[in-house]
């Protein structure tokens, strides 16, 4: 594995040397094209950091960039699909879409996206393919270079310090925390992202036999692998919030309750999350966050461009500039958005380090050392199989 | 009378049927064909029933299925009651001129922002509770109730009937001044009956045909809608709509065959409501004769007052503490529990022109469009019909009309999908006039709803003495017929503007969300965690259509500013 | 039976209406009150059956077989009403119209045979399952007054109950309605403007507009 991501490195680098009068005629074809980029808008920050990626584009290679902004991304899975059933091969509505997990293996499979593309970007050659390999592996599907690396995401739970003293460690503690603070607890509900990723680092944490994860599950013994995982659920739920007789419909939504006081632990994939929310005001300064012992489950989030994309030139531009790293350190500024960068800080030369070392440390945000071990995303098959036992178990 | 303009008018129902016919058949048939298996971009090329194996055994479908039909039907039928109580209470009186006035803001509030607000009011750590903790001290976290979001529905059916009340009652005002309510009122307390018993037999029978449409659109909405559920509803499983949505939605392709399927489960739900609904109706018909005959004076309205006036209070309360819990978190900076008012913040008004001017003027232009062209249509349409009341003939489109209402009685997610799959067949998504057209098969029932009656109610004899003074058709029509009817033009145009303001699936389908309204950033950003964002872009999606509501009323008012008999309600 | 007005007047905004008006009606008698359009008629309707807009005051005493009715409640009075419109239930066939105006606790035997002898008094013997759509205008206004009277009123009030009438058919009307308020020995007051609706049996009186205007 080791040897291979050195050979697609060696190879990255050779291309932007080979390649690079290729590069220059996207360039030339970008020039005046529109990139309609379909990204979830819920977040303000978010969305005007991506307003800021507009101004770049434009100043930098004549792009006009369309922020469109979508509710969720299964919609824009949808849209692509619509368009692939009425016959309508190019000129299509998306040319770029914020996009991972099983979303991006279900476009993969049924040959929704355009590329490969991504070795062909020259900011690609500073991405941690080899110490971040979910870059190169999407929720264990292989990314082949049809998506860019956009930004890494880590399970963190939050948690309020000026109402709990020590946070859990592990879910076991997570369960005796909700026994002392009946009703201060809520996961959403899967199939919910954040909800299915919470059953998988339970079920990682629980399990006797966490390898049978990384096999398709229909290799493994379902019932006995996920066993412990229910029992815990059992115990959980009724000491929850509402008695866990209903859920929240994803992080945001948990966010708010956070910051109602409602309940006490929260979760979220960006482990700057809460630096930022405190900075703009939506949580108390008292969240901090925290991580389990074992470690917790990481991936990283990507940009794709359908296969009927208009402008697949400007696209690749935008998806490139998103990864450069100026981009980057912009993007991880806790102040502005606080996304954990996908570039490796060996791989840049001092000046563009220098951008990142400049970062300010956000309050509620753990030291490199303290965000502990990443967990890899289980096999793909295991989400939906995951989501169907718990639907059968608890929303039937 | 001179011929020529009848057969000017006579297309336009025709027209109109091909407006929003052709979007709905070709929406059901691009749902139906996945829903039997045939769905060749996902290599599903042969028809099936196993996309309807597949949603009977999806974990939850039977109990969303019950739950949509109690939450469903049972917000329609208590809007209905709600609106009973408040006219046999209140109708006519000087609170129920007052209360109509109200009306047309309160409709003019998009559901999901009531819905935001409303769920920010009653949740334990709502304003309710930050009132009441931040005066007694107690408690000092937001107690674990489940106020909201429970899995019976409740909560849903409660915004649900809040939300749709007000609809009914400004239906029912719209036909009451044509049955003579003062003087049946009278007439039956003068042979000994009370109030209760002359609206539930008299005047209800009378008014139930006119209303039933809209209730029909009530009951079906309320069984089919998805983003008032996903905000109040059940979560465990949420209602059928929702897990449609889902399904549709769902990372994993194939699903969407049996999303397919249970959208059109959801269609055969709704037809089946609305039949039964129908069925139902004799039987009441029945109780209602039975009650004329045992002559019972029911001289003792045991209650109604009270709750006429709770059910009153409890929208009042709702509508305005949703109001002001929007405004307070448009402007609040960190609001924690239990305080009872954030410390405030402007900065986010102050993004605001920057982040919705574009959306601003897409969301008006459409919206005025839609609603002209309804309008334009609305209007053609029933002076048409009022030409062919004058001559016999067996077979107009205009009988065919009543299909307009298919629109309000199909659910929208049973043929959006298949309607944007077929846009996009005929090339023809992406263009502005093409949203504009989507908006339109919703605008045209709702501007045909509020306009036909006050239409058909006109005294012709107004025209015909018009007519013979001006010597004139056009004259006649544009100067008097228009000219009387200023106030009800106005409101429908209004009514019709918010309708267009507030659609967005059609929106997001139309463009492949390219074009962005208020009522999509709204959406997205309340996807989000921050509430004020969510809360100015909410004020902001409300605002426009007040705004129209407004500046009709100002229009009328400032028109019949020298007429007196025109200046309140009526035609 | 007798109904009674004493210096009984209306006010709207502090002016009267109409000067104060009194008089006594005996059992069976037919009063007859005329005056200019806008004199207050139908306001002194309202008043005696108590269905008076709020913005109105009245003063003096009604009385009816010795019961002040200034107090009551409409549906108490025992004052039934004829109006020019027959406000027949469209939704209701003739049985089912008449039927409300009868009192509770009846059987169904004795409803079918008070019907069936009011819809004989009206020359419609057997038409009680008729749609009242298909009522000729003549007919309509019989039902109406047969409506008003099963109820057993203490008193009726008809508020120019032939005005939208034809000539021939009002005066048979009108014969008819005096013919059936005798026959009942009710007092009644007839609100017209066409002198040759009055009757015999009664007073003719006339609003006459306050003093000083």
């Amino acid at each position: 594995m080791k040897r291979l991501s050195l050979l697609f490195t060696t190879l990255t680098a050779l291309s932007c040397l080979t390649w690079a009068d290729d590069w220059q005629d996207v360039l030339n074809d970008a020039d005046g094209q529109t990139v309609y980029f379909h990204a979830w808008g819920g977040s303000q920050p978010i969305n005007e950091y991506l307003s800021w990626v507009a101004d770049q584009v434009e100043q930098e290679y004549g792009i006009q960039l369309e922020h469109v902004k979508v509710a969720e991304t299964g919609a824009v899975v949808s849209q692509v699909l619509s368009e692939k059933t009425a016959g309508r091969d190019d000129n299509g509505s998306v040319d770029l879409v914020w996009i991972n997990g099983e979303n991006f293996a279900a476009m993969k499979a049924n040959d929704l996206l355009f590329g490969p593309f991504t070795h062909n970007l020259p900011n690609y050659a500073w991405v941690d393919t080899e110490n971040k390999p979910t870059t190169r592996f999407d929720f264990t599907t292989p990314v082949d270079h049809l998506e860019a690396p956009w930004g890494m995401a880590q399970l963190v739970f939050m948690y309020d310090s000026a109402r709990l003293e020590n946070a859990p460690t592990s879910m076991t503690q997570l369960l005796d925390f909700a026994h002392s603070n009946p009703g201060r607890f809520t996961y959403p509900a899967p199939p919910a992202f954040h909800g299915t990723t919470f059953l998988k680092q339970a079920l990682l944490e629980l399990t006797e036999t966490p390898d049978a994860l990384y096999q398709p599950v229909e290799q493994a013994d379902f019932e006995a692998v996920t066993e412990p995982l229910w029992t815990f659920l059992d115990e959980m739920h009724p000491l929850m919030w509402r008695r866990g007789q209903t859920f929240t419909n994803g992080a945001p939504e948990m966010q708010r309750l956070l910051a109602d006081g409602e309940i006490v632990i929260s979760l979220s994939f960006n482990p700057n999350d809460a630096s930022n929310a405190i900075a703009n005001g939506e949580l108390p300064d008292s969240i901090r966050t925290y991580v389990h012992d074992a470690g917790s489950i990481g991936n990283t989030h990507f940009v794709a461009i359908p296969y009927n994309s208009s402008h697949t030139a400007a696209a690749q531009v935008v998806a490139d500039f998103l990864m450069s790293p100026q981009a980057q350190a912009r993007k991880a500024n806790t102040d502005v958005w606080g996304d954990p960068t996908v570039l490796s800080m060996d791989k840049l030369n001092a000046e563009q380090r220098a951008l990142f070392d400049a970062l300010p440390t956000g309050v509620a945000t753990l030291p490199p050392d303290e965000l502990g071990s990443v967990l890899r995303e289980p096999h793909t098959s295991w989400v939906g199989a995951l989501e169907q036992a718990w639907l059968e178990r608890y929303a039937r | 009378m001179n011929s020529a303009p009848r057969f000017r008018l006579s297309w336009v129902p025709t027209l109109i049927l091909a407006v929003f016919l052709i979007p709905v058949s070709l929406g059901l048939a691009g749902t139906w064909l996945p829903a039997f298996g045939w769905f060749p971009a996902l290599d599903q090329t042969h028809f099936s029933l196993q996309p309807w194996r597949e949603l009977l055994d999806y974990p939850g479908f039977i109990r969303a299925t019950q739950l949509t039909l109690i939450t469903g039907l049972g917000s329609a039928v208590l809007a209905v009651v709600a609106t009973l109580i408040l006219l046999m209470a209140f109708y006519p009186s000087s609170l129920f001129r007052r209360l109509e006035r109200w009306l047309a803001p309160v409709l003019s509030v998009p559901h999901a922002a009531f819905a935001i607000g409303l769920g920010f009011l009653i949740t334990p750590s709502g304003w309710l509770m930050r009132l009441f903790a931040s005066l007694t001290g107690v408690p000092v976290y937001p107690p674990n109730w489940l106020t909201f979001q429970d899995p019976w529905g409740i909560s849903l059916i409660l915004v649900l009937t809040l939300k749709e009340t007000p609809f009914l009652v400004f239906m029912a005002l719209a036909s009451l001044p044509s049955l003579k309510v003062s003087q049946t009122l009278w007439l039956g307390r003068s042979l000994g009956y009370g109030r209760t018993k002359i609206w539930l037999t008299l005047l209800w029978p009378q008014l139930y045909p006119r209303l039933r449409l809209p209730f029909f659109a009530v009951a079906a909405y309320n069984l089919s809608v998805v983003d008032l559920a996903l905000i109040a509803g059940p979560t465990t499983p949420p209602t059928l709509a929702v897990l449609v949505n889902r399904l549709f939605n769902d990372p994993d392709l194939l699903l969407r065959l049996p999303g397919a399927a249970g959208a059109t489960a959801l269609l055969l739900l709704t037809v089946a409501v609305l039949f039964s609904l129908r069925l139902s109706e004799p039987l009441v018909r029945y109780w209602q004769q039975r009650a004329v005959l045992n002559g019972r004076r029911w001289r003792q309205a045991l209650g109604l007052h009270p709750l006429a006036s709770s059910v009153l209070g409890l929208g009042v309360v709702a509508y305005g503490g949703a109001l002001v819990v929007l405004v307070l978190w448009s402007l609040a900076g960190p609001w924690r529990f239990p305080d009872a008012l954030p410390q405030f913040d402007w900065s986010h008004w102050q993004n605001a022109p920057r982040q919705f001017g574009s959306a601003l003027w897409l969301t008006f232009s459409t919206g005025l469009c839609a609603a002209l062209i309804a309008l334009i249509l609305v209007i053609a349409a029933l002076e048409n019909e009022v030409r062919l009341n004058y001559q016999r003939r067996d077979f107009n489109a205009q009988r065919l009309l009543w299909l307009l209402y298919l629109p309000l009685l199909v659910p929208q997610i049973a043929f959006l999908f298949g309607f944007q799959v077929s846009l996009i067949w005929l090339n023809l998504d992406r263009h502005w006039w093409v949203l504009v057209w989507s908006h339109l098969v919703f605008v045209l029932p709702y501007t045909f709803l509020t306009l036909s009656g006050p239409y058909r109610a006109f005294d012709d004899r107004y025209s015909w003495l018009a007519q013979s003074l001006s010597g004139s058709r056009w004259q006649a029509w544009w100067r008097i017929k228009l000219g009387m009817l200023w106030r009800p033009i106005g409101y429908s145009l209004a009514t019709g503007f918010a309708v267009s303001v507030a659609q967005y699936l059609p929106t997001l389908f139309i463009g492949g969300g390219r074009f962005a309204t208020l009522t999509t950033e709204a959406v997205s950003l309340a996807s989000g965690s921050d509430r004020r964002a969510a809360a100015v872009s909410a004020l902001a999606q409300q605002g426009l259509p007040l705004l129209g509501f407004a500046l009709a009323a100002l229009v009328v008012s400032w028109r019949y500013r020298r007429h007196r008999d025109l200046q309140q309600g009526g035609s | 039976m007798s109904f009674e007005l004493q210096q009984f007047s209306i006010c709207l905004d502090q002016q009267p209406l109409f000067q104060p008006l009194s008089f006594q009606l005996a059992a069976g008698e037919i009063a007859t009150l005329m005056g200019p359009s806008g004199s207050g008629k139908s306001t002194l309707l309202a008043a005696i059956c108590g269905t008076l807009m709020p913005a109105f005051q009245c003063q003096g005493d009604i009385r009816l077989n010795g019961r002040d009715l200034t107090a009551l409640p409409v549906e108490d009075r025992g004052v039934g009403i004829l109006f020019q419109d027959d406000l027949l239930f469209p939704h209701l066939d003739v049985f089912h119209n008449l039927a409300f105006g009868l009192p509770a606790g009846l059987s169904k035997a004795e409803r079918r045979v008070r019907i069936e002898s009011a819809l004989a008094s009206a020359g419609l013997e057997g038409q009680g399952n008729r749609d009242v759509a298909t009522l000729s205008g003549g007919q309509r206004a019989r039902v109406s007054l047969l409506r008003t009277l099963l109820a057993e009123p203490q008193l009726i009030l008809l508020d120019e109950p032939f005005a939208k009438l034809d000539q021939q058919l009002r005066e048979s009307f009108r014969h008819w309605v005096f013919a059936r308020i005798t026959e009942l020995g009710i007092p009644a007051l007839l609100v017209t403007h066409d002198p040759s609706d009055r009757s015999d049996n009664g007073p003719l009186l006339q609003l006459i507009a306050p003093s000083g205007e």
